[in-house]
Protein backbone atom coordinates (compact mmCIF):
# COMPACT_ATOMS: atom_id res chain seq x y z
CA UNK A 1 0.00 0.00 0.00
CA UNK A 2 3.19 2.61 1.00
CA UNK A 3 4.79 1.68 -2.09
CA UNK A 4 1.65 2.45 -4.38
CA UNK A 5 1.39 5.82 -2.72
CA UNK A 6 4.88 6.47 -3.01
CA UNK A 7 4.50 5.36 -6.68
CA UNK A 8 1.57 7.84 -7.13
CA UNK A 9 3.12 10.60 -5.63
CA UNK A 10 6.05 10.18 -7.36
CA UNK A 11 4.16 10.01 -11.09
CA UNK A 12 2.68 13.46 -9.89
CA UNK A 13 5.81 15.11 -9.35
CA UNK A 14 7.17 14.03 -12.46
CA UNK A 15 3.88 14.53 -14.31
CA UNK A 16 4.00 18.37 -12.67
CA UNK A 17 7.38 19.18 -12.99
CA UNK A 18 6.59 18.01 -16.85
CA UNK A 19 3.78 20.30 -17.20
CA UNK A 20 5.77 22.99 -15.90
CA UNK A 21 9.07 22.81 -17.67
CA UNK A 22 6.99 22.37 -21.01
CA UNK A 23 7.44 24.92 -23.57
CA UNK A 24 4.96 25.94 -26.30
CA UNK A 25 7.16 24.64 -28.98
CA UNK A 26 10.61 23.17 -29.40
CA UNK A 27 12.68 22.47 -32.28
CA UNK A 28 16.35 22.08 -33.19
CA UNK A 29 18.20 24.84 -35.34
CA UNK A 30 20.24 22.34 -37.62
CA UNK A 31 23.09 24.72 -39.06
CA UNK A 32 23.92 28.52 -39.16
CA UNK A 33 26.74 30.19 -40.64
CA UNK A 34 27.45 34.25 -40.55
CA UNK A 35 29.55 36.07 -42.89
CA UNK A 36 30.85 39.77 -43.60
CA UNK A 37 32.02 41.22 -46.28
CA UNK A 38 32.57 44.80 -44.73
CA UNK A 39 32.62 45.26 -41.09
CA UNK A 40 28.63 46.69 -40.35
CA UNK A 41 26.93 43.81 -42.60
CA UNK A 42 26.69 40.80 -40.94
CA UNK A 43 24.53 38.04 -43.37
CA UNK A 44 22.90 35.18 -41.63
CA UNK A 45 21.40 32.03 -42.79
CA UNK A 46 21.12 28.53 -41.47
CA UNK A 47 18.83 25.56 -41.29
CA UNK A 48 16.27 24.89 -38.92
CA UNK A 49 13.63 21.43 -37.88
CA UNK A 50 10.41 21.85 -39.82
CA UNK A 51 9.05 22.60 -36.48
CA UNK A 52 10.60 26.17 -36.38
CA UNK A 53 8.90 29.01 -36.90
CA UNK A 54 11.19 31.65 -35.87
CA UNK A 55 14.38 32.34 -34.85
CA UNK A 56 16.45 34.97 -32.87
CA UNK A 57 19.37 36.22 -33.74
CA UNK A 58 22.14 37.78 -31.24
CA UNK A 59 25.12 39.58 -32.44
CA UNK A 60 28.07 39.99 -30.25
CA UNK A 61 32.01 41.65 -30.09
CA UNK A 62 34.08 40.12 -27.62
CA UNK A 63 37.34 39.84 -27.12
CA UNK A 64 39.32 37.11 -29.12
CA UNK A 65 41.27 35.77 -25.67
CA UNK A 66 38.51 35.69 -23.81
CA UNK A 67 36.12 34.03 -26.20
CA UNK A 68 38.66 31.40 -26.81
CA UNK A 69 39.04 31.19 -22.99
CA UNK A 70 35.41 30.73 -22.82
CA UNK A 71 34.51 27.83 -25.37
CA UNK A 72 36.99 25.94 -23.99
CA UNK A 73 35.66 22.67 -22.41
CA UNK A 74 38.97 22.12 -19.89
CA UNK A 75 38.91 25.78 -18.74
CA UNK A 76 37.50 26.36 -15.19
CA UNK A 77 35.13 28.74 -13.94
CA UNK A 78 38.14 29.88 -11.79
CA UNK A 79 40.51 30.79 -14.89
CA UNK A 80 37.69 32.48 -16.06
CA UNK A 81 37.09 34.59 -13.47
CA UNK A 82 41.13 35.55 -13.00
CA UNK A 83 40.85 36.48 -16.45
CA UNK A 84 38.28 39.00 -15.81
CA UNK A 85 39.65 40.11 -12.78
CA UNK A 86 43.07 40.98 -14.48
CA UNK A 87 41.70 42.74 -17.85
CA UNK A 88 39.34 44.91 -15.66
CA UNK A 89 39.55 47.42 -18.27
CA UNK A 90 38.42 45.51 -20.93
CA UNK A 91 35.38 45.14 -22.67
CA UNK A 92 34.80 41.40 -23.00
CA UNK A 93 31.79 41.11 -24.89
CA UNK A 94 29.36 43.74 -26.19
CA UNK A 95 25.89 42.83 -27.81
CA UNK A 96 25.94 44.42 -31.01
CA UNK A 97 21.82 43.54 -32.24
CA UNK A 98 19.39 41.25 -31.48
CA UNK A 99 16.08 40.48 -33.57
CA UNK A 100 13.92 37.32 -34.43
CA UNK A 101 12.91 36.47 -38.09
CA UNK A 102 10.62 34.03 -39.64
CA UNK A 103 11.55 30.38 -40.59
CA UNK A 104 10.67 29.56 -44.18
CA UNK A 105 10.78 26.21 -45.05
CA UNK A 106 12.80 25.22 -42.42
CA UNK A 107 15.81 27.94 -43.67
CA UNK A 108 16.40 31.40 -42.55
CA UNK A 109 18.62 33.88 -44.19
CA UNK A 110 19.02 37.83 -43.44
CA UNK A 111 21.62 40.19 -43.27
CA UNK A 112 21.95 42.70 -40.44
CA UNK A 113 23.40 46.24 -40.57
CA UNK A 114 25.04 46.73 -37.49
CA UNK A 115 25.33 50.54 -38.55
CA UNK A 116 28.52 52.82 -38.47
CA UNK A 117 31.10 53.25 -35.84
CA UNK A 118 31.21 50.05 -34.67
CA UNK A 119 34.98 49.66 -34.31
CA UNK A 120 35.08 46.20 -34.87
CA UNK A 121 38.00 44.77 -37.07
CA UNK A 122 36.42 41.54 -37.82
CA UNK A 123 38.84 41.40 -40.86
CA UNK A 124 42.01 41.01 -38.58
CA UNK A 125 40.17 39.20 -35.52
CA UNK A 126 41.46 42.32 -33.12
CA UNK A 127 37.89 41.96 -31.84
CA UNK A 128 35.71 39.00 -32.37
CA UNK A 129 32.17 38.80 -33.67
CA UNK A 130 30.17 35.85 -33.24
CA UNK A 131 26.59 34.92 -33.35
CA UNK A 132 24.06 32.83 -31.63
CA UNK A 133 20.46 31.57 -33.36
CA UNK A 134 18.09 30.01 -30.59
CA UNK A 135 14.37 29.09 -31.48
CA UNK A 136 12.06 31.57 -31.00
CA UNK A 137 9.95 28.71 -28.98
CA UNK A 138 12.46 27.08 -26.67
CA UNK A 139 14.80 24.66 -28.54
CA UNK A 140 18.47 24.51 -28.77
CA UNK A 141 21.13 27.30 -29.89
CA UNK A 142 24.12 27.29 -31.92
CA UNK A 143 26.87 29.73 -31.89
CA UNK A 144 28.99 30.70 -34.59
CA UNK A 145 32.00 33.43 -35.38
CA UNK A 146 31.42 35.89 -38.40
CA UNK A 147 33.99 34.94 -41.10
CA UNK A 148 35.52 37.51 -43.16
CA UNK A 149 34.64 37.12 -47.00
CA UNK A 150 37.11 38.99 -48.69
CA UNK A 151 35.00 40.37 -52.27
CA UNK A 152 37.50 42.96 -53.04
CA UNK A 153 37.93 41.97 -56.96
CA UNK A 154 42.04 40.54 -56.90
CA UNK A 155 43.09 42.60 -59.98
CA UNK A 156 42.59 45.53 -57.46
CA UNK A 157 44.26 44.33 -54.13
CA UNK A 158 47.97 45.29 -53.60
CA UNK A 159 50.52 42.78 -52.85
CA UNK A 160 50.86 44.54 -49.47
CA UNK A 161 47.26 44.09 -48.59
CA UNK A 162 47.44 40.38 -49.49
CA UNK A 163 49.98 39.98 -47.47
CA UNK A 164 48.99 41.24 -44.28
CA UNK A 165 45.42 39.53 -44.77
CA UNK A 166 47.69 36.41 -44.83
CA UNK A 167 49.61 37.37 -41.50
CA UNK A 168 46.38 38.17 -40.08
CA UNK A 169 44.75 35.38 -41.43
CA UNK A 170 47.48 32.76 -40.06
CA UNK A 171 48.69 34.21 -36.70
CA UNK A 172 45.47 35.29 -35.35
CA UNK A 173 42.61 33.08 -36.85
CA UNK A 174 41.99 30.63 -33.88
CA UNK A 175 41.82 26.87 -34.84
CA UNK A 176 40.21 25.43 -32.41
CA UNK A 177 37.19 27.11 -31.81
CA UNK A 178 36.05 28.83 -35.19
CA UNK A 179 33.79 26.84 -36.88
CA UNK A 180 35.50 25.36 -40.14
CA UNK A 181 35.78 28.05 -42.87
CA UNK A 182 37.28 25.66 -46.04
CA UNK A 183 37.40 27.28 -48.93
CA UNK A 184 34.15 25.53 -50.94
CA UNK A 185 31.79 26.98 -47.83
CA UNK A 186 33.35 30.40 -48.62
CA UNK A 187 32.46 30.07 -52.22
CA UNK A 188 28.56 28.71 -51.40
CA UNK A 189 28.32 31.47 -48.55
CA UNK A 190 29.40 33.76 -51.22
CA UNK A 191 26.90 32.57 -53.99
CA UNK A 192 23.78 32.98 -51.69
CA UNK A 193 24.34 36.23 -50.56
CA UNK A 194 24.82 36.90 -54.49
CA UNK A 195 21.29 34.91 -54.80
CA UNK A 196 20.44 36.47 -51.79
CA UNK A 197 21.41 40.28 -53.57
CA UNK A 198 19.76 39.24 -56.56
CA UNK A 199 16.46 38.19 -54.64
CA UNK A 200 16.32 41.66 -53.65
CA UNK A 201 17.25 43.43 -56.89
CA UNK A 202 14.43 41.47 -58.22
CA UNK A 203 11.82 42.45 -55.80
CA UNK A 204 13.02 46.35 -56.65
CA UNK A 205 12.39 45.63 -60.18
CA UNK A 206 9.29 43.53 -59.57
CA UNK A 207 7.84 46.32 -57.47
CA UNK A 208 9.24 49.39 -59.78
CA UNK A 209 7.27 47.58 -62.22
CA UNK A 210 4.66 47.48 -60.11
CA UNK A 211 4.60 51.33 -59.58
CA UNK A 212 5.47 51.31 -63.64
CA UNK A 213 2.34 49.69 -64.30
CA UNK A 214 0.40 52.38 -62.03
CA UNK A 215 2.06 55.57 -63.42
CA UNK A 216 0.85 53.74 -66.80
CA UNK A 217 -2.73 53.40 -66.41
CA UNK A 218 -2.98 56.93 -64.47
CA UNK A 219 -1.05 58.64 -67.53
CA UNK A 220 -3.08 56.33 -70.32
CA UNK A 221 -6.46 57.71 -69.10
CA UNK A 222 -5.61 61.13 -71.16
CA UNK A 223 -4.29 59.88 -74.06
CA UNK A 224 -7.74 57.25 -74.74
CA UNK A 225 -9.64 60.20 -74.40
CA UNK A 226 -7.84 62.04 -76.97
CA UNK A 227 -7.85 59.24 -79.28
CA UNK A 228 -11.31 59.11 -78.75
CA UNK A 229 -12.30 62.41 -79.45
CA UNK A 230 -10.08 62.37 -82.69
CA UNK A 231 -11.87 58.95 -83.58
CA UNK A 232 -15.16 60.68 -82.89
CA UNK A 233 -14.44 64.18 -85.01
CA UNK A 234 -12.90 61.96 -87.69
CA UNK A 235 -16.41 59.84 -87.69
CA UNK A 236 -18.26 63.21 -87.73
CA UNK A 237 -16.19 64.29 -90.87
CA UNK A 238 -16.63 60.96 -92.77
CA UNK A 239 -20.36 61.30 -92.29
CA UNK A 240 -19.96 64.29 -93.62
CA UNK A 241 -17.70 63.87 -96.58
CA UNK A 242 -21.01 61.02 -97.22
CA UNK A 243 -23.33 63.46 -96.76
CA UNK A 244 -21.77 65.39 -99.84
CA UNK A 245 -21.15 62.57 -101.27
CA UNK A 246 -25.21 61.75 -101.39
CA UNK B 1 -34.08 69.14 -93.74
CA UNK B 2 -30.83 67.47 -94.90
CA UNK B 3 -28.83 69.99 -92.71
CA UNK B 4 -31.43 68.74 -89.73
CA UNK B 5 -30.35 65.45 -89.76
CA UNK B 6 -26.64 66.29 -89.93
CA UNK B 7 -27.06 67.94 -86.76
CA UNK B 8 -29.09 64.70 -85.43
CA UNK B 9 -26.39 62.89 -86.68
CA UNK B 10 -22.99 64.91 -85.09
CA UNK B 11 -25.17 65.16 -81.91
CA UNK B 12 -26.15 61.44 -81.59
CA UNK B 13 -21.89 60.82 -81.88
CA UNK B 14 -21.12 63.82 -79.53
CA UNK B 15 -23.74 61.85 -77.20
CA UNK B 16 -22.33 58.25 -77.47
CA UNK B 17 -18.99 59.81 -77.21
CA UNK B 18 -19.66 61.54 -73.81
CA UNK B 19 -21.43 58.17 -72.89
CA UNK B 20 -17.94 55.82 -73.68
CA UNK B 21 -15.90 58.10 -71.78
CA UNK B 22 -18.04 58.20 -68.68
CA UNK B 23 -18.46 54.84 -68.90
CA UNK B 24 -15.09 54.32 -68.67
CA UNK B 25 -14.49 56.36 -66.15
CA UNK B 26 -17.90 55.07 -64.09
CA UNK B 27 -15.66 53.64 -61.39
CA UNK B 28 -15.40 56.90 -60.01
CA UNK B 29 -18.65 58.42 -59.62
CA UNK B 30 -19.94 54.62 -58.24
CA UNK B 31 -20.35 54.08 -54.58
CA UNK B 32 -21.11 51.46 -52.72
CA UNK B 33 -25.18 51.53 -51.22
CA UNK B 34 -24.72 49.76 -48.27
CA UNK B 35 -28.32 48.07 -47.51
CA UNK B 36 -30.49 49.88 -44.16
CA UNK B 37 -29.80 46.73 -42.00
CA UNK B 38 -26.70 45.53 -43.15
CA UNK B 39 -23.58 45.50 -40.59
CA UNK B 40 -20.40 44.33 -40.28
CA UNK B 41 -19.34 43.44 -37.01
CA UNK B 42 -17.55 40.66 -36.09
CA UNK B 43 -17.04 39.94 -31.83
CA UNK B 44 -13.40 38.43 -31.16
CA UNK B 45 -12.98 36.50 -27.83
CA UNK B 46 -10.14 34.08 -26.43
CA UNK B 47 -10.85 29.88 -26.54
CA UNK B 48 -12.82 28.95 -24.02
CA UNK B 49 -11.31 25.28 -24.73
CA UNK B 50 -8.40 26.54 -22.72
CA UNK B 51 -7.90 28.95 -19.70
CA UNK B 52 -8.94 32.83 -19.77
CA UNK B 53 -6.97 34.92 -18.20
CA UNK B 54 -8.55 37.93 -16.86
CA UNK B 55 -5.98 40.53 -15.80
CA UNK B 56 -6.78 43.22 -13.23
CA UNK B 57 -3.56 43.46 -11.06
CA UNK B 58 -1.42 46.57 -11.31
CA UNK B 59 1.40 47.92 -8.66
CA UNK B 60 0.28 50.24 -6.65
CA UNK B 61 -0.23 54.20 -7.98
CA UNK B 62 0.00 52.83 -11.65
CA UNK B 63 -3.22 53.95 -14.05
CA UNK B 64 -2.62 52.31 -17.01
CA UNK B 65 -5.58 50.40 -19.05
CA UNK B 66 -5.42 46.83 -19.16
CA UNK B 67 -6.74 45.66 -23.01
CA UNK B 68 -9.91 43.72 -22.89
CA UNK B 69 -10.49 40.11 -23.78
CA UNK B 70 -13.13 40.62 -25.51
CA UNK B 71 -14.40 43.05 -28.48
CA UNK B 72 -17.30 44.07 -30.78
CA UNK B 73 -15.91 45.55 -33.53
CA UNK B 74 -17.41 47.11 -36.62
CA UNK B 75 -14.80 46.03 -39.65
CA UNK B 76 -16.24 48.46 -41.97
CA UNK B 77 -13.50 51.08 -43.90
CA UNK B 78 -10.81 49.20 -42.87
CA UNK B 79 -7.94 47.71 -45.75
CA UNK B 80 -4.78 46.37 -45.45
CA UNK B 81 -2.81 48.67 -44.61
CA UNK B 82 -5.13 50.11 -42.18
CA UNK B 83 -6.74 47.53 -40.29
CA UNK B 84 -9.24 47.29 -36.99
CA UNK B 85 -6.24 46.82 -34.38
CA UNK B 86 -7.39 45.00 -31.27
CA UNK B 87 -4.69 43.64 -28.62
CA UNK B 88 -5.22 39.75 -26.64
CA UNK B 89 -3.05 38.75 -23.94
CA UNK B 90 -0.25 36.40 -25.52
CA UNK B 91 -1.29 33.68 -23.92
CA UNK B 92 -4.83 33.15 -25.17
CA UNK B 93 -3.04 30.68 -28.24
CA UNK B 94 -6.34 30.42 -29.61
CA UNK B 95 -9.07 33.02 -30.28
CA UNK B 96 -12.64 32.67 -31.70
CA UNK B 97 -14.34 35.01 -34.59
CA UNK B 98 -18.14 35.63 -35.22
CA UNK B 99 -20.18 37.69 -36.61
CA UNK B 100 -22.66 39.31 -35.70
CA UNK B 101 -26.40 38.33 -35.57
CA UNK B 102 -27.05 41.39 -37.38
CA UNK B 103 -24.78 40.56 -40.10
CA UNK B 104 -26.62 39.48 -43.24
CA UNK B 105 -23.61 37.86 -44.27
CA UNK B 106 -21.65 35.25 -42.75
CA UNK B 107 -17.79 34.74 -42.78
CA UNK B 108 -16.45 32.90 -46.51
CA UNK B 109 -13.14 32.54 -45.72
CA UNK B 110 -10.19 34.11 -43.31
CA UNK B 111 -6.20 34.16 -43.99
CA UNK B 112 -3.49 35.38 -41.59
CA UNK B 113 -1.39 37.82 -44.41
CA UNK B 114 1.88 38.20 -44.32
CA UNK B 115 2.93 35.20 -42.06
CA UNK B 116 4.36 31.76 -43.77
CA UNK B 117 1.48 29.17 -44.00
CA UNK B 118 1.52 27.24 -40.57
CA UNK B 119 1.71 30.36 -39.04
CA UNK B 120 -1.52 30.42 -37.53
CA UNK B 121 -3.79 27.33 -37.95
CA UNK B 122 -7.56 28.95 -39.20
CA UNK B 123 -10.42 26.39 -38.70
CA UNK B 124 -14.01 27.36 -39.56
CA UNK B 125 -16.40 25.70 -36.96
CA UNK B 126 -19.74 24.01 -37.34
CA UNK B 127 -21.50 27.48 -35.65
CA UNK B 128 -20.16 29.67 -38.51
CA UNK B 129 -17.22 31.09 -36.07
CA UNK B 130 -13.91 30.51 -37.14
CA UNK B 131 -10.61 29.35 -34.78
CA UNK B 132 -7.59 31.27 -34.69
CA UNK B 133 -4.32 29.52 -33.24
CA UNK B 134 -1.27 30.67 -33.19
CA UNK B 135 1.53 28.53 -33.71
CA UNK B 136 3.98 30.26 -32.16
CA UNK B 137 5.00 33.25 -29.53
CA UNK B 138 6.51 35.01 -32.91
CA UNK B 139 3.57 35.99 -34.32
CA UNK B 140 2.60 38.89 -32.53
CA UNK B 141 1.06 41.06 -34.46
CA UNK B 142 -0.97 39.45 -37.25
CA UNK B 143 -3.47 40.92 -40.11
CA UNK B 144 -6.24 38.90 -40.56
CA UNK B 145 -8.49 39.32 -44.02
CA UNK B 146 -11.72 38.54 -43.34
CA UNK B 147 -13.81 37.46 -46.29
CA UNK B 148 -17.79 37.39 -46.04
CA UNK B 149 -20.43 35.77 -48.12
CA UNK B 150 -20.87 38.73 -50.12
CA UNK B 151 -17.34 38.65 -51.18
CA UNK B 152 -16.44 41.62 -48.83
CA UNK B 153 -13.32 41.86 -47.21
CA UNK B 154 -12.85 42.88 -44.27
CA UNK B 155 -8.99 43.31 -42.03
CA UNK B 156 -8.38 43.08 -38.39
CA UNK B 157 -4.61 42.85 -37.22
CA UNK B 158 -4.52 41.27 -33.48
CA UNK B 159 -1.90 42.47 -31.27
CA UNK B 160 -0.72 39.95 -28.73
CA UNK B 161 1.42 41.49 -26.11
CA UNK B 162 2.56 40.56 -22.33
CA UNK B 163 3.53 44.13 -21.45
CA UNK B 164 1.82 47.06 -20.93
CA UNK B 165 3.75 50.49 -20.63
CA UNK B 166 3.53 53.26 -18.29
CA UNK B 167 5.91 56.23 -17.86
CA UNK B 168 6.59 58.23 -13.93
CA UNK B 169 6.57 61.33 -16.36
CA UNK B 170 4.09 63.40 -18.45
CA UNK B 171 5.97 64.77 -20.63
CA UNK B 172 9.65 63.80 -21.36
CA UNK B 173 10.72 67.41 -21.89
CA UNK B 174 9.42 67.94 -18.41
CA UNK B 175 11.72 69.26 -15.71
CA UNK B 176 10.25 66.56 -13.09
CA UNK B 177 11.08 63.76 -12.22
CA UNK B 178 14.56 64.15 -12.49
CA UNK B 179 14.91 60.61 -12.80
CA UNK B 180 12.30 59.31 -16.01
CA UNK B 181 11.59 55.80 -16.21
CA UNK B 182 9.13 53.68 -19.03
CA UNK B 183 7.99 50.76 -16.88
CA UNK B 184 6.75 47.58 -18.74
CA UNK B 185 4.49 45.97 -16.77
CA UNK B 186 4.60 42.31 -17.61
CA UNK B 187 1.60 39.50 -17.01
CA UNK B 188 3.26 36.20 -17.69
CA UNK B 189 1.51 33.11 -16.16
CA UNK B 190 3.33 31.06 -13.29
CA UNK B 191 4.32 28.53 -15.10
CA UNK B 192 6.83 31.28 -16.60
CA UNK B 193 8.93 30.96 -13.11
CA UNK B 194 9.30 27.46 -12.10
CA UNK B 195 9.59 27.23 -8.41
CA UNK B 196 11.41 30.46 -8.02
CA UNK B 197 10.12 33.69 -6.28
CA UNK B 198 12.62 35.43 -8.34
CA UNK B 199 11.98 36.84 -11.78
CA UNK B 200 13.85 35.16 -13.66
CA UNK B 201 12.86 36.28 -17.40
CA UNK B 202 14.95 38.87 -19.10
CA UNK B 203 14.48 42.08 -20.78
CA UNK B 204 17.24 43.32 -23.08
CA UNK B 205 16.24 46.52 -24.27
CA UNK B 206 17.72 48.44 -27.55
CA UNK B 207 17.38 52.20 -26.65
CA UNK B 208 17.41 54.40 -29.71
CA UNK B 209 18.72 57.76 -29.71
CA UNK B 210 17.50 61.09 -31.67
CA UNK B 211 21.15 61.02 -33.23
CA UNK B 212 20.24 57.75 -34.74
CA UNK B 213 22.88 55.80 -32.06
CA UNK B 214 21.92 53.24 -29.91
CA UNK B 215 23.22 50.97 -27.15
CA UNK B 216 21.91 47.90 -25.60
CA UNK B 217 21.26 47.23 -21.78
CA UNK B 218 19.33 45.03 -19.63
CA UNK B 219 16.28 46.69 -17.90
CA UNK B 220 15.79 46.66 -14.35
CA UNK B 221 13.77 44.43 -12.32
CA UNK B 222 11.51 46.99 -10.10
CA UNK B 223 11.85 45.35 -6.31
CA UNK B 224 9.71 46.01 -3.20
CA UNK B 225 11.85 45.66 -0.09
CA UNK B 226 14.74 44.13 -1.95
CA UNK B 227 12.51 41.64 -3.59
CA UNK B 228 11.82 41.24 -7.51
CA UNK B 229 8.39 42.74 -7.72
CA UNK B 230 5.83 39.90 -7.84
CA UNK B 231 2.24 40.54 -7.97
CA UNK B 232 -0.02 36.83 -8.02
CA UNK B 233 -3.27 36.40 -9.32
CA UNK B 234 -4.05 32.98 -7.75
CA UNK B 235 -7.67 32.66 -8.99
CA UNK B 236 -6.42 33.50 -12.84
CA UNK B 237 -2.71 31.97 -12.15
CA UNK B 238 -0.86 34.74 -13.51
CA UNK B 239 1.31 37.36 -12.32
CA UNK B 240 2.69 40.74 -12.42
CA UNK B 241 6.04 41.80 -12.79
CA UNK B 242 7.59 45.69 -13.41
CA UNK B 243 10.66 46.29 -15.73
CA UNK B 244 12.06 49.52 -15.87
CA UNK B 245 14.42 51.83 -18.13
CA UNK B 246 16.13 55.13 -17.94
CA UNK B 247 14.83 57.77 -20.52
CA UNK B 248 16.13 61.61 -21.05
CA UNK B 249 15.26 63.80 -23.71
CA UNK B 250 17.60 62.39 -26.05
CA UNK B 251 15.89 58.98 -26.02
CA UNK B 252 13.86 58.55 -29.14
CA UNK B 253 12.26 54.97 -28.61
CA UNK B 254 12.54 51.73 -27.03
CA UNK B 255 12.26 48.19 -28.33
CA UNK B 256 11.71 45.36 -25.56
CA UNK B 257 12.63 41.68 -25.89
CA UNK B 258 11.59 39.65 -22.83
CA UNK B 259 13.29 36.00 -22.98
CA UNK B 260 13.43 32.97 -20.91
CA UNK B 261 16.44 31.93 -18.84
CA UNK B 262 19.08 30.35 -21.05
CA UNK B 263 19.91 26.95 -20.34
CA UNK B 264 23.29 26.10 -21.64
CA UNK B 265 22.99 24.82 -24.98
CA UNK B 266 19.32 24.86 -24.53
CA UNK B 267 17.48 28.21 -24.64
CA UNK B 268 13.60 28.39 -23.27
CA UNK B 269 12.85 31.20 -26.28
CA UNK B 270 11.55 34.55 -25.83
CA UNK B 271 7.81 34.89 -24.55
CA UNK B 272 7.39 38.39 -26.42
CA UNK B 273 9.21 40.72 -29.27
CA UNK B 274 9.52 39.59 -32.64
CA UNK B 275 11.43 41.50 -34.93
CA UNK B 276 13.82 44.20 -33.03
CA UNK B 277 11.22 43.83 -30.43
CA UNK B 278 8.27 45.80 -29.43
CA UNK B 279 8.35 49.46 -30.01
CA UNK B 280 8.15 52.16 -27.31
CA UNK B 281 7.73 55.76 -28.41
CA UNK B 282 9.07 58.12 -25.54
CA UNK B 283 7.66 61.55 -27.27
CA UNK B 284 4.05 59.78 -28.19
CA UNK B 285 4.24 56.79 -25.80
CA UNK B 286 2.94 54.60 -28.67
CA UNK B 287 3.45 50.76 -28.47
CA UNK B 288 4.05 49.30 -31.68
CA UNK B 289 3.90 45.25 -31.48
Amino acid sequence: MKKRKILLLLALVILLTLSKYKTIKAGNILTTTATTSDERNIHISGTTDPSIYAVILGIYSMDLEFFILTHNPNVTEEEIQQYIQSHPNLQLYTLMDIRSIEVTNGTFDTTIDLGPNQNIDIKNYKSLLYVYASDYDGGNKLETIVQYINNTPTNQVTESEKSTEETANTTNEPTTTIEGSNESEVITEIESTRKADLAGDADNIDNNIDNNNVNTSDSSRPFIYSLLLVMSITLIFNLRKNKDLL
Amino acid sequence: MKNGKLIFKRLACFLLTTIFIVSLNSTKYTKPIKADNETHTFSISPSSASRIYVLTKKKAGESYTIPNNNYNLDLSNTSKTSPAEIAEFKYHETLVIKPDTNNTAQINDIKALDVNEGAVTITAENDNSYTLKFNSFFYDNVVFEITDSNAKKFYLKINRFISIFSTNYDNINDPTPEVKKVYANTYVKYTEEVGSEVIRIKTVVKKVYKDGSYEYCNANQETVDGTALAIYDDNNHYKLCQFSVEVDSNVKELYFLISRPQWSDRTRGMITGSGMGVKYNIATKKTTY
